[in-house]
This record gives C-alpha cells, sequence and structure tokens, in this order.
C-alpha cells in the first residue's frame, strides 16, 4: 500500500514523536505496548511495510488523541488553493477580455494576443524546466529562485497571521500551535513543493479561465482577429510559424490553423484599413489561439503539476523515513520491549560507612595472652609466634575454636586472674551474626574485668601468610564491634610489616 | 508460576553487584559494610510486560552454624526442615536474615550461590554448601572473582563442584555484554525444563542489545550531521574588527559543537542504562581533554597516510592540503587554522551573502563572517572516534561497579600515540565513512545520500556489534 504523505502528516508525526519529551525507554515501553495491543494482531501473519505500521499509527493517534496540529495547516493549504484558484480565475478572464478588447474598427491582433497571455508564461515555463532539469545537483537548493522563496515567506507569513486568528476556533493549545511553526523552521525545505505546485495551480486556473473566456467571447460576440508588424514579415514566413506551433496538435485537429491565404486575408495595413480583409480570414484565427493557449499554457503546467505533487510526495516521503524519530519509532514498536530493573526501589543504605581513614588502636606490649585459633586459620609454629608477637602478645597458650559458642563453650579453660585473651580472626571475612555472637558469649564467659582482644589479620598475598588488615576491613570490624556495644572487646590489627616471615 | 533465582551467599560476596550487572540495574544499593541487604528484592526480567523468570536478591548467611546445627535436629528433611525452622525461629531477631534469604527458596526459587573466589575457601563456606545442598533445589554457583586473584580458584572449583549442577566465572565489576549473556545461557543448565524459556530471554536480549547499537549509531549519525555543516555567521559592520569577530565566532563554534558530542554522550549513556552512577573514565583516557585540544587531535581521527587518502577521496583542498602538512608538527596550530581555513573556505566559495538570495545573479543582503563547516578531513573521524571510546567505555562499565579500576577490556591507551579506531579503517571503510561526511556536512538529502548514510549507519553498527563482542574493529 502506497501512502500518499502530506505536510500535515508530517506536522502531526513531529507533534506526537517530539512531545512530551519522555526517557527513550519509557517511550520504548508505550510504543511498542501500543504495536501489540493496536497493530500486531491486525497484521497477524501478513508482512507488513513501515510505510503501512507508520500510517496505521497516525490514524489510529488521530482518533484516539484530541485535535492534532496538522488539521490547521490542512486547512489553511485548502484555503489558499481555493483562493489562489479564484484570483487565478480572475486574472486569467480579466486579462483575456482585456486582450480581446474589439469595437470593430481595429481586429484583435493576434501577436498582442499571444504576447499578453503566453508569451510571460512561455518565459516563466523555460525558467521551471531549466531549474527542473538541472535540480539533480540541487540547483534549486542551492540558487533559490527569489519567486518562490518570495512565495514561500508571503505563504508562510499569511499562515501566521491566519493561525493566531483561528487556533481559539480550533482550540488549539500553544502546544500544537508551537509544533506547526516549529516544522515549518526546521524544515522550510519541504515547503519548496507545495509552493511549487500553488504557483503551477495559479497558472492553470489562469489558463482555464483564459480558454473559458475565449471561447464565450467566441461564441457571444463577434470578434475579428488579424496580425500586423512593423517588420518585413511575410504571409508564408507566418504560415510556416503557425504549422511549427501547431505540431502538437495539427494532426488530429487538422482545420484548426490559418491557411496561407486566410494568413494572407487576415494581415493588417493601416493605409488600407479593414474593409478589404476577407470575414473568413478575420474569424480564422481563433482556433489556432485557442489551442496554441491550450498546448503551451495549460497543459504544460499540468503536466508540471503532477510532476510537483509526485515530487512532493516522493519528497516528503524520503524526508519522513530519514528521520531519526520515525526510524526509532519504528524500531521501539517492532523490537520486544526488555526489563530486568529491581522491582521495588531500592532501599537507602543503613548504617554507617566504615572509615577510610587509618585506623590507629592501642596495644599491649609483650604481654602474655591465651591464643583462641580459628580452625581455618593454618601457621606453622615460627610463623604464628612472629604474628602473634606482631600484636604485641606472647603465646602463654593456644587453643583452636571453631568459632561456634554452642560447641566451644565446653572446651574452654577459666582465666586466670590477669592473663589476656587474644582471639585471631581473618579481618576479609566480614563479621556476621555467628561471629558477633561468639565474641559476645567469650566476654561472659570470662567476666567484666577481662578485655577480649580481636587480632585482625589480613589476607595472604603473593606467598605472604599474611598481611595487614586493609583500614576499611579494620573500619566494617569497628563498627560491627561498636554494635554490639560491649567495652570488654577490643579490636587490635595486625599492623607491622617488618615482622612478616 | 514465573521461575525464580534466588541470588544468596555469605555477605560481601558481591551477590548485588552480580544482580546489578546482570539485571544493569545500577540502583542496587552496594554497600561496603556487609550486611546491608536485609530483606529480599525482587528483579523480573520481562519481555514486552510479561514477567519471564525473576532474580531475587537476598541476604547474606548470618548465622550458617547455627542454621546446619538446626536443622540436623529436624526429624523432617529436604524443604519441610527448612519450612520448620523457619517457622519456629521466625521470632528470634538474629535469625532474621537467614529465614529471608530462604524465603525465595522456600517458595520453590532455584539457587544461584555467589562466592567470592579471590579469597581462599573457609569452613563457613562449606557449611553455607551443605545447607543449600540439604534445600534439595537446583543451583548453580557463580564465582565472582572480585580482585582478580587466581591463586584460589581450583580450590573453590573443587569443593562447589561437590555440590553444584554447574559453576561459572563471573566478575561482576567487569562484566561485559557477552559475559551477561553467558551466565544467562549458563542459568539454563540449573534445570533443563527452562531451556527454551532461556532461549527466548536471551534472544530478546540480543534484539535488545542490537537495538541500542542502532540507537548509538543513529545517535552518532545524528552527531555528525548536525556538527559537520554546523557554522556561526555574524555581520561585519567594518574591515577592522574582522579579527575579533572571527575569533569570537571561532569560541563560539567550539562551544556548541563541544556542547552536541556532550549531549550524544549523555544520551549514549542513558540507553545502556547508567542512570545513577557516573561511569569513570580510565585516568589515561584522551576524553578527559576537550574535543578540541591538542592532545586529543594528536592522538585520535587519522594517521597521515588516511589524511592522504581521505583528502583523495574528499577532493584536494586547500584544507586537506594543509592538514596533511600540518599533521605531526604544530597541532595547538592546526586545530585553529583548520577552522579559520574553513571560515576562510566559505567566505571564497561562496556563502558570502546572507540568505544566499540572487537576483539575476546579484547577491542581495550584506557581508557576512562565516566560521565552519569545518572542512578538517580527520575531524569527523576525531568525532566518531570519541563517540566510540566513549561507548566502549559505557558498555564495559558494569553496573555492579562503583569505581575505576582499570579492566582487562578497556582498550589501554598510550600518550601520544594515535589511539582511535579510525587508524584501523581500511581503505574501503575510509571511503565510506568520507563519502557519509560529505553528504553530512553539505546536508544533503537525495536519494543517494541517503543510501551513503544507510551504508555508514550498517559500517557503524557493524563495529558497535564488534566492539561490544569483543571481536577485533
Amino acid at each position: 500500500m502506497a501512502t500518499k504523505w502530506q505536510l500535515y502528516d508530517i506536522i502531526d508525526l513531529e507533534f506526537l514523536l517530539t512531545t512530551p519529551h519522555d526517557d527513550e525507554s519509557d517511550r520504548h515501553k508505550r510504543d511498542r505496548q501500543w504495536y501489540i495491543d493496536k497493530l500486531d494482531s491486525q497484521f497477524a501473519g501478513t508482512t507488513h511495510s513501515d510505510q503501512e505500521i507508520l500510517a496505521a499509527f497516525l490514524t489510529e493517534k488521530r482518533s484516539s488523541t484530541d485535535e492534532l496540529p496538522g488539521r490547521l495547516f490542512q486547512e489553511f493549504s485548502r484555503l489558499i488553493t481555493v483562493i489562489t484558484l479564484l484570483v487565478a480565475l480572475l486574472t486569467g478572464s480579466a486579462l483575456t477580455a482585456a486582450a480581446l478588447w474589439y469595437d470593430g474598427s481595429v481586429p484583435v491582433n493576434v501577436f498582442r494576443f499571444l504576447g499578453l497571455l503566453l508569451l510571460p508564461q512561455l518565459i516563466f515555463l523555460f525558467f521551471i524546466l531549466l531549474s527542473l532539469l538541472v535540480k539533480r545537483e540541487n540547483f534549486i537548493e542551492r540558487h533559490p529562485s527569489v519567486l518562490l522563496n518570495l512565495g514561500r515567506d508571503v505563504l508562510l507569513k499569511l499562515f501566521f497571521k491566519l493561525k493566531k486568528l483561528t487556533l481559539a476556533s480550533h482550540g488549539m493549545d500553544r502546544e500544537r500551535s508551537k509544533t506547526i511553526t516549529e516544522v515549518i523552521k526546521k524544515h522550510s525545505k519541504l515547503f519548496f513543493y507545495p509552493v511549487f505546485n500553488f504557483f503551477q495551480l495559479f497558472a492553470i486556473g489562469f489558463n482555464i479561465a483564459a480558454l473559458a473566456t475565449l471561447l464565450i467571447r467566441i461564441a457571444v460576440s463577434d470578434i475579428a482577429f488579424g496580425w500586423q508588424s512593423t517588420l518585413n514579415i511575410s504571409s508564408t514566413f507566418l504560415f510556416r510559424l503557425t504549422q511549427i506551433i501547431a505540431i502538437p496538435w495539427k494532426h488530429l485537429f487538422p482545420n484548426t490553423l490559418p491557411t496561407l491565404d486566410q494568413i494572407e486575408g487576415s494581415r493588417i495595413i493601416l493605409k488600407e484599413g479593414i474593409s478589404v480583409l476577407t470575414n473568413e480570414a478575420l474569424t480564422s484565427w481563433w482556433p489556432f489561439l485557442f489551442f496554441t493557449l491550450l498546448c503551451y499554457g495549460l497543459l504544460p503546467r499540468m503536466f508540471i503539476l503532477l510532476y510537483g505533487a509526485t515530487s512532493e510526495r516522493k519528497c516528503l516521503r524520503a524526508f519522513l523515513f530519514d528521520q531519526p524519530e520515525i526510524k526509532r519509532l519504528l524500531q521501539r514498536m517492532q523490537t520486544p520491549y526488555v526489563s530486568s530493573a529491581g522491582e521495588q526501589p531500592a532501599a537507602a543504605q543503613q548504617g554507617i560507612a566504615p572509615s577510610k581513614e587509618t585506623v590507629s588502636l592501642s596495644k599491649p606490649v609483650n604481654a602474655d595472652a591465651h591464643i583462641l585459633l580459628p580452625e581455618d586459620i593454618q601457621y606453622d609454629p615460627e610463623t604464628l609466634k612472629i604474628l602473634i608477637s606482631s600484636f604485641g602478645f606472647s603465646a602463654a597458650s593456644t587453643q583452636r575454636v571453631e568459632m561456634y559458642w554452642e560447641n566451644d563453650e565446653p572446651i574452654l579453660p577459666a582465666a586466670a586472674a590477669g592473663s589476656n585473651i587474644l582471639v585471631l580472626v581473618e579481618a576479609w571475612m566480614p563479621p556476621i551474626v555467628d561471629t558477633l555472637r561468639f565474641l559476645e558469649q567469650l566476654v561472659n564467659h570470662y567476666g567484666d574485668a577481662l578485655t577480649i582482644y580481636i587480632g585482625l589479620i589480613g589476607k595472604p598475598i603473593k606467598g605472604l601468610p599474611f598481611t595487614p588488615p586493609s583500614n576499611q576491613e579494620i573500619g566494617i570490624w569497628q563498627t560491627k564491634i561498636e554494635s554490639i556495644q560491649n567495652k570488654n572487646l577490643q579490636i587490635i590489627p595486625c599492623t607491622t610489616t617488618e615482622d612478616k616471615p | 508460576m514465573i521461575p525464580q533465582f534466588a541470588v544468596i551467599g555469605h555477605p560481601n560476596e558481591g551477590k548485588s553487584s552480580v544482580l546489578s550487572t546482570l539485571a544493569e540495574d545500577d540502583s542496587v544499593v552496594i554497600s561496603p559494610l556487609p550486611g546491608e541487604t536485609r530483606k529480599c528484592r525482587t528483579f523480573p526480567i520481562t519481555i514486552d510486560g510479561r514477567p519471564m523468570v525473576q532474580l531475587v536478591d537476598t541476604p547474606g548467611f548470618q548465622n550458617p552454624r547455627k542454621i546446619l546445627a538446626s536443622l540436623k535436629k529436624k526429624s523432617a528433611s529436604g524443604l519441610d526442615a527448612f519450612k520448620e525452622l523457619t517457622q519456629n525461629e521466625a521470632s528470634d531477631p538474629d535469625l532474621a536474615d537467614d529465614c529471608e534469604l530462604l524465603r525465595p527458596v522456600l517458595t520453590g526459587a532455584a539457587i544461584i550461590y555467589v562466592v567470592d573466589g579471590s579469597r581462599p575457601l573457609r569452613t563457613v563456606d562449606k557449611i553455607e554448601m551443605e545447607i543449600l545442598r540439604l534445600t534439595g533445589r537446583p543451583r548453580m554457583a557463580v564465582l565472582n572473582n572480585k580482585e582478580e586473584e587466581q591463586q584460589y580458584l581450583n580450590g573453590w572449583k573443587e569443593e562447589l563442584r561437590k555440590n553444584f549442577n554447574s559453576i561459572r566465572l563471573f566478575n561482576a565489576h567487569q562484566a561485559t555484554y557477552v559475559e551477561r549473556i553467558n551466565l544467562l545461557q549458563a542459568l539454563k543448565s540449573i534445570d533443563q525444563d527452562l531451556e527454551p524459556l532461556f532461549d527466548s530471554i536471551i534472544q530478546s536480549f540480543e534484539i535488545d542489545w542490537q537495538n541500542r547499537n542502532s540507537q548509538v549509531a543513529s545517535k552518532i549519525i545524528e552527531l555528525l550531521k548536525q556538527a559537520l555543516p554546523y557554522t556561526v555567521s555574524s555581520s561585519i559592520k567594518t574591515e577592522d574588527n574582522r579579527k575579533q569577530i572571527e575569533q569570537k565566532l571561532y569560541e563560539q563554534y567550539k562551544k556548541q559543537v563541544s556542547k552536541l558530542e556532550e549531549q550524544t554522550l549523555k544520551a549514549i549513556r542513558k540507553l545502556y542504562k547508567h542512570n545513577i552512577f557516573n561511569i569513570e573514565l580510565p585516568e589515561n583516557s584522551i576524553l578527559h581533554d576537550d574535543l578540541f585540544s591538542e592532545k586529543t587531535w594528536q592522538v585520535l581521527g587519522l594517521n597521515k597516510k588516511q589524511m592522504m587518502i581521505a583528502g583523495g577521496i574528499g577532493g584536494a583542498t586547500l584544507g586537506a592540503t594543509a592538514d596533511i602538512v600540518a599533521h605531526g608538527l604544530s597541532f595547538g596550530l592546526f586545530t585553529a587554522l583548520g577552522t579559520v581555513l574553513g571560515s576562510t573556505g566559505a567566505l571564497l566559495g561562496g556563502k558570502k551573502f546572507s540568505q544566499g538570495h540572487k537576483l539575476l545573479g546579484i547577491p542581495l543582503g550584506k557581508e557576512e563572517v562565516i566560521v565552519g563547516p569545518n572542512k578538517n578531513h580527520s575531524f569527523p573521524f576525531i568525532l566518531l572516534d570519541r563517540s566510540l571510546l566513549y561507548y566502549n567505555h559505557v558498555i564495559n562499565w558494569a553496573h555492579g561497579r562503583r569505581s575505576h579500576q582499570a579492566t582487562t577490556t578497556e582498550i589501554s591507551l598510550q600518550n601520544d600515540k594515535m589511539q582511535g579506531f579510525s587508524t584501523l579503517l581500511d581503505k574501503k571503510e575510509m571511503r565510506l565513512c568520507t563519502e557519509f561526511f560529505n553528504v553530512a556536512r553539505e546536508n544533503k538529502t537525495d536519494s543517494s545520500s541517503a543510501e551513503k548514510e544507510q551504508l555508514f549507519f550498517h559500517f557503524l553498527t557493524g563495529k558497535l556489534q564488534n566492539i561490544s563482542t569483543g571481536k577485533q574493529v
């Protein structure tokens, strides 16, 4: 299906696609859903072109949306068409009537008639054909005709004036009205062919009126046609000239040309007057004039209008499907909308972010301690000794623990007065509730008088069995230990790098 | 019922990062403080509004030893034991996280167990694996190698194989599009019945990705179509102030073109759903430099040989000759010169008078200074390079990532060497690009121009696809 796109379609699409300026993802969701609901069933099982989809989209939107701005422009175009035709008919008939003015004394000079009604048209036609011939090189766009641009500017100004007056009657809001203005400003080259076509329409109206006036005058009055020239033009030359001019129609209507005798018989020589001219010769010209005006005035304009209208549609279609917004719309409609975002909004972050500042914590110097060693921490005795000393302790005794109170409680010894407890933990394993409850139970077990030291060990890297914990790891442990509010728990990070084995 | 996948693991192993990256959702709270995820959060994967599967982010294990000990005491087995446990212990605040994380499993979710493969395996991990095994639910393990430490991976794999149907290595901070698709492919292995479902999801993800690449290509084309013919102009009152006006217009030109570029890059970022966190460019990225900076023009765009080819394709102009001569000599001069030459060219070339209207060859209107369009052959390639470099950063910036660490997938940039994609173009590609740039520069709209644009669009989407799939550009 070849859709005949019009300028008002573009205005409506521009309005639909540019307002409101929502997110691309939301647009995809909305357009895809619309496509599935409204069009997918319509086109199910059949191949469908982008043109069909877009046309269906526009039709559907027009029926479901409030007044779109294109209609205002469409009405304006119709109004201008009617005005153009009226002005053309009036001008054509008035000018022809003037050219056929005959008071019975001097016959109507065919040269004057053609000069007035056809010659200016032929000059314009020549320039139009010339510009169309070289259009391939974008001649028109690069060297815009003053007349066409002027015509465009006048029409657009007229439209803006009219728009203000008619907006209220159409119930158009500011947004809709703005779209028309924006389309005109943004895509002014699209208005070349419409203006071009208005000119052709005017010429067609003009020629129709001229031909009609000629026929009416011929039918209702007695008009004599003749020819005269100061130059030494022979009747034979003029005869040959009429034969050449009549090439387009003479084979179809051979009786429409004046014969040599008739041409000779219609020559006006002032000193001889018209009494010598034959009646047959004086009336022989009008069919020739009629067909000349028809073939060189009306028909070329009709062909050019056809070309202009076709080119306008071609240009609009090419423009339309070249628009990124249109391409995106078609893509949004024809590709599935995929979403994987979280359902509920993300909860605000609770708690305190661990400090990234260097943490300085006091530690005992060479105090004896009972070392609680989780089962995952496996060092040889020498390394373990260095590690423990890096915390400021010397190991009085060492005991393996699971870090799970139910299992560890039975095997834990009662602490001697004044002794220290050092629990070694891997700082890179974040403290979980299991660990925190174990530490709390440990405090309960040994009583308030005793401080339980938590020795933080950093991750083993590059062959080193242990390293100092990072500030972030210390911060995390500090935050978690503070959260259980037990003053008998104190963390000590392994800090000394010189003690590395 | 919609299939569910619960992402479970020890605190701080990167569950939320994995999910954030997999779901392309940077709104997931990824806290350095462990245990911040307290409630399950659902991430439905929907296609055209139809939910296909649900991924569920869960809190980390807080009492694995206690849970396992309780389970062992239960007379019931399988999920019934878990149900009994969660009912009995619901009032214990210490077990709140554990009950919450088991909730989706109890309603039938399959399990994605996330561990940090860059740390050693510990007893607590084995306990967690044992708990998950006891659920009897289909499960896979994701080794999220947070710090790219390789030495513990084998130990992990060995232990994971005992308890999981499949294991997948996945770095949530560096995962590319291909790795995301591969992880989705791997989810098929959890349950064979889900294979057709995942095939359709993966197909939709791939179409969606191609769609986004097409949108990026359109946005880059739009940028080129706006920036290449861009001009700024001002009328001259007297010849005395011509220099001043030229300089002012030149600054205005640079500002506006940079703004157009900035808008395009922002739109690209949004297409890849980076809505909350800024993408940090690598420290030595050329994108830190302004579009018109000397360094940008040194390291992006065309090399000397390509400049000559482009000059040949585009028609040797005064500007092109100067470009070739100036390339590698003085780029500070070159960049300014390039644009001013554009201006001079425009002044000499014909668009000399306002509106361009002529009546019988006689110009109407007054004289104007016009800066632009930039006729430098390297300029569109620089715009292209910068857009592609930014695209490369965006697609390699995983949604679970919150700060910059150089990744292996990002292009390594060396100072003072040509770094853009343009230098990798062959002669045929150069011709295709240059022909489109000429079309864009002259604002042509005929059918032959549309064809050239279409060819460039296909070329560009191909390049974007290659960049995103890690193929040779």
